[in-house]
């Protein structure tokens, strides 16, 4: 392994020297990128499922994979159809190796995940990074069109997986809406491959190729170097009119004070847009693996789920209102009662010996320590906001004064973590261990592959959100479910 | 970021803009982020043409409530007022010394 990490190496050095190659393309004049995408809330009695698969390599695809394959079997019946809850996720945010598998789901659906394993789990991705290293063309590559060491990523992803095809296949009605997170270098946000962010670029989406987005939000910092992009805003789109909410929230007397959060969002899409009274000027963009500011990557659910300026792609065929809107448009309109989120988190804690040794640790200790806790801190501080806010939502559906249509509202937050695994039990105990020591590489072996298999489906069927969802939408189970562990670790506000 | 409680009301059924992006619909309601908005109704013939709302501290029980009503019965409240005449100023500071 580390004679594979210093071959890449080798390569890293050499493309050190290279001019940069931007990798997006200005919109054409007058043109925007418009949300395609639609996710049909026309029937309450299905669920609306969102899914957050976290950072961790081919560990997280891997576990994020489980998951997905074992939601396609659980099926229902609904309006004289079949249906199984594979069907009924609308939002997929990801981050690092998560992003593989939730754009490879988005693009190739349900289908498409038999082909996942034998396409990108089973083959020695690391192997073909290696030999991608010492391969003298890729050398000549680098020196000549300014090519860097994450396109050796980008090029694994074209030929495994996505196979040259571009945003626009994955922004199409029907499609579920796949938010890729990478985070911006200079200022720490949280970059999303979006219509609307790229919009704020005025980049033209359409034309992005998959395997950027994927590798942005995976560019590992150090051993591979950032995705760059480059800013129109101000030399493409000049004359662009901002989203009204941009402008109200910069110039909001209380709005730094009552949501900075939001406040800082705005800042940014208007720092993006070289908008007036810009904060920073950002003409190049520098994207890193999108871990870095959220490893679970919950902003974009959170987002997504409470914010009115989220994508605009919930329709509702049964209703008179036109157009789409937004998750909570759907929410205060009484089209969602069962929202569902599961996030997917694939973190490895392999035993520290640090705590057991008395010895003062050294410079890579240090370095290690710095890189990993400050992102466990992050994400633990964003995974409360969403616990946070799952709660609220929870409350709200048990109704309250002004006739609210989002009464009845049931909410299941769902989170997969090895450290649900029971300790007391030796098997969960012993697989707990064997999946926390999974490295974090492009290649998973068969026998930690089994691993995943095993811990993924335990975790789903013993989380008592999954259980009551199974239980409120009368789903067959090959499984014992237990009623009253469900509706005790499952409470709804309308109980 | 909490979630706060808003309810708009209305004669009619009218689709609610918060800093211009729809959010439901008056007379039932609506869950929102804690923040300030400028909350809008679809179309005209309102009044007043918006309110900047600063929307913090509800809860379900005790919604943020804020209220618009037909132009033309805005013009007719306005009329009514402008009828009834406050007194000038140097009439009271004569009727103070008497």
């Amino acid at each position: 392994m580390f004679r594979r990490l210093v071959w890449i190496a080798v390569l890293f050095v050499l493309a050190g020297c290279a001019a940069t190659r931007f990798e997006n393309y200005p919109l054409a004049a007058g043109q925007t990128n418009v949300e395609r995408r639609t996710v049909d809330v026309s029937h309450p009695e299905r669920p609306l499922i969102l899914v957050a698969v976290s950072g961790g390599g081919s560990r997280a695809a891997a576990l994020g994979w489980v998951v997905l394959r074992e939601l396609r079997n659980f099926r229902y019946a609904t309006n004289g159809q079949g249906r199984s809850l594979l069907d009924d996720i609308g939002v997929i945010s990801s981050v690092s190796g998560g992003s593989v598998i939730a754009a490879h789901f988005a693009l190739y659906g349900s289908e498409g995940l038999d082909q996942f394993a034998p396409d990108f789990l089973e083959p020695d991705n690391m192997r073909t990074l290696e030999l991608d290293s010492v391969d003298p063309l890729n050398w000549v590559k680098l020196a000549i069109r300014g090519s860097s060491r994450i396109d050796t990523v980008e090029a694994m992803f074209d030929q495994q997986l996505f196979k040259q095809k571009t945003f626009s296949e994955l922004n199409q009605p029907g499609k579920p809406v796949l938010i890729l997170n990478a985070t911006d270098m200079a200022s720490g946000e949280v970059f999303a491959f979006t219509p609307g962010r790229f919009n704020d670029i005025c980049s033209d989406l359409d034309q992005e190729p998959i395997s950027v987005g994927v590798a942005a939000s995976s560019a590992v910092p150090i051993v591979l170097s950032p995705v760059a992009l480059r800013n129109y805003s101000a030399t493409d789109c000049r004359d662009a009119t901002a989203p009204a909410w941009i402008a109200n929230k910069l110039e909001g007397r209380f709005a730094p004070y009552v949501n900075l959060e939001e406040f800082k969002l705005a800042r940014y899409a208007n720092d993006l847009r070289h908008g007036k009274n810009s904060y920073r000027a950002i003409d190049y963009l520098y994207l890193l693996d999108g871990g870095l500011a959220d490893n679970l990557a919950i902003h974009g659910l959170i987002e997504t789920i409470s914010s009115p300026y989220a994508a605009q792609a919930i329709v509702d065929r049964s209703s008179a209102t036109q157009g789409s809107g937004t998750i909570l448009e759907a929410i205060n309109r009484g089209r969602v009662k069962k929202l569902a989120v599961i996030v997917i988190n694939a973190r490895p804690d392999p035993a520290n010996t640090i705590s057991q040794t008395d010895t003062r640790p050294g410079v890579l200790g240090m370095i290690k320590s710095v890189t990993s806790v400050p992102i466990d801190s992050t994400t633990a501080s964003v995974s409360s906001q969403m616990e946070v806010l799952l709660a609220q939502l929870k409350a709200a559906g048990g109704g309250g004064s002004g006739d609210p249509q989002f009464q009845g509202l049931h909410i299941y937050g769902i989170q997969i973590d090895f450290d649900q695994l029971r300790a007391g039990d030796p098997k969960q105990r012993e697989l707990r261990d064997k999946a926390k020591a999974i490295p974090t590489l492009w290649t998973i072996s068969k026998d930690h592959r089994e691993v995943l298999e095993e811990v993924g489906t335990i975790l789903l069927h013993q989380h008592p959100c999954f259980q009551r969802l199974l239980i409120d939408m009368n789903v067959e189970a090959d499984f014992d479910l237990d009623p009253n562990f469900a509706k005790t670790g499952c409470r709804q506000a309308t109980d | 970021m909490a979630i706060e409680y808003l309810l708009v009301t209305y004669p009619d059924q009218r689709e609610v803009l918060a800093n211009g992006e729809r959010v439901g619909s008056t007379n039932h309601t609506l869950l929102l982020p804690s923040d300030e908005y400028i909350i809008t109704l679809e179309g005209e013939g309102y009044q007043p043409p918006s309110q900047d709302v600063v929307l913090t501290g509800t809860s379900e029980g005790k919604p943020m409530v804020i209220a618009f009503v037909p132009a033309t019965k805005a013009a007719a409240i306005g009329a009514k007022v402008a009828a009834v005449k406050p007194k000038p100023a140097a009439s009271r500071r004569k009727a103070k010394n008497v």
